[in-house]
């Protein structure tokens, strides 16, 4: 019965013991290997025998590009705003022994380096900088905490900032800055612009007035003109009436002279004006332009209308 | 033990244990069956072997079984592992490659620009802005040599 029980246990163990002799490592992991605590090699993915009570599984690392979350921090900017910031680290182990027996704790001195970094970098920028120099600030990042984390084993491939958050009345007062910049230029553009129609109108103005300046000097060179060409008309008339004078009678003038007087005379008598005094200006002259008409009768008659007006001479 | 006697048992164990490996991803159950298969041989060859025996030759035979395989028979069945080997391994990816130097090697210790990356790089002194080749990888060190 003793033989059963033993028997049975011993079969147990076996099985027990085989399962911890064979080891398979997944793909994406490696395993190091320790011999009485002190390690030797390094287990790729794939089947691997060790041997039980000597050799054991050490740490398992998984050689898998990984992500890390940096958790959101309050950074003070160089000119002294405080900005929420957090971001992605993507790293990579290279070296399975380094990064299990290098380092206590990777990730959590990955996270921490990257962290205080991120606080350094930020620190030696301005607001506006770090808002806009994304790629800057990822590329010292990755810099510094690759060459930091390099005696580890591993290889920090990538280093993003997700979210730079300046508290909410900072974004206002950007808002509030942005808005007054854009009224500013819409401002200085409607001035532009009532500037040039000022400028056109009075353009025009001008424009307008030297031409209305130029009709009048040209109307009046053209009056001028008329009234020499008149003046010319009326001389060459007077010299045609005197020179018809000369060649004729001035009796026949007298008669015409003496006509239109009489005739101004009928018209001032008939003018609608009550008020109106006719007073001859000089009687003699009215009486010595009849004594002239006696006479022109006077010598029609004694040369029987013989004489004539003559015309003047074209 | 009239039914079943002491070999049959164990060839039913062993038919189990590689029925189970076939199962279930253990790859360990297999040899555990062949020294059970083997046990149910020396006990069918040696009918008057006591229990306790057959449980000790059972746990050699297992062990047996899977040094055979680990220390004699893998060796030679393995071949040239190709795209599996350089899985996750970047470094044996960028072997035989070729990249600029963004720092020069001083010391035999310079920086290569590999991607939008950076890797350090181990090789004879070189200036800046010098194509370098990578002949092996050390960790996350590139082992490089002046590009022909």
């Amino acid at each position: 019965m003793g033989s059963w029980i033993i028997g049975v246990v011993l079969v147990l163990l076996v099985i027990i013991v085989i399962a911890k002799l064979v080891r398979i490592v997944p793909q994406g992991y490696e395993w190091t290997v320790e011999t009485f605590g002190r390690y030797t090699r390094t287990l790729s993915p794939g089947l691997h025998f060790l041997v039980p009570f000597y050799q054991a599984v050490g740490a398992r690392m998984n050689m898998m590009e990984q992500v890390l979350d940096v958790p959101s921090q309050d950074v003070i900017t160089k000119d002294n705003a405080v900005v929420r910031v957090d971001g992605v680290v993507f790293y990579q182990v290279l070296d399975a022994a380094k990064a299990a027996y290098e380092v206590a704790n990777l990730e959590q001195a990955s996270l921490a380096l990257v962290m205080t970094n991120i606080r350094t970098v930020l620190g030696s920028m301005d607001l506006d900088e770090s808002l806009s120099k994304r790629d800057a600030i990822n590329a010292q990042l990755l810099r510094v905490v690759d060459e930091a984390t390099h005696p580890w084993g591993v290889k920090v491939n990538r280093i993003e900032i997700k979210d730079i958050a300046p508290p909410r009345d900072l974004i206002d007062s950007m808002a509030r800055q942005m808005k007054a910049e854009r009224e500013k230029r819409a401002n200085i553009l409607e001035a532009e612009g009532f500037k040039q129609a000022a400028i056109l109108k009075a353009d025009g103005e001008k424009q307008s007035a030297i031409l209305a300046a130029e009709g009048k000097k040209e109307a009046a060179f053209r009056e001028a003109e008329a009234r020499i060409r008149l003046a010319e008309a009326e001389a060459e008339a007077t010299r045609m009436v005197s020179d018809a004078i000369a060649s004729g009678n001035i009796n026949a003038l007298n008669y015409f002279v003496a006509n239109k007087y009489v005739e101004a005379l009928k018209e001032i008598a008939h003018s609608p004006n009550q008020k109106m005094l006719l007073l001859p200006m000089e009687a003699t002259g009215v009486i010595g332009s009849l004594a002239g008409i006696a006479e022109l009768a006077k010598e029609a008659m004694s040369q029987q209308g013989s004489a004539k007006i003559v015309p003047p001479p074209r | 033990m009239s039914l079943l006697s002491a070999h049959h048992l164990w060839w039913l164990l062993a038919l189990l244990l590689i029925g189970l490996e076939v199962a279930l991803p253990g790859y360990f159950l297999l040899w555990i069956g062949i020294g059970a298969a083997a046990t149910g041989m020396l006990a069918w060859l040696v009918p008057d072997l006591s229990l306790l025996g057959q449980a000790i030759a059972f746990a050699v035979l297992a062990f047996l079984a899977c040094a055979v395989y680990a220390w004699m028979l893998r060796p030679k069945l393995r071949r040239t592992e190709s795209t599996g080997e350089r899985l996750n391994r970047r470094g044996a990816q960028m072997v035989g490659r070729r990249y600029v130097l963004i720092e020069p090697i001083v010391n035999g210790r310079g920086k290569a620009r590999v991607g939008d990356g950076e890797w350090l790089v181990n090789g004879p002194d070189l200036p800046l802005g010098a194509t370098v080749e990578v002949v092996g990888v050390d960790g996350n060190t590139l082992q490089v040599r002046p590009a022909a």
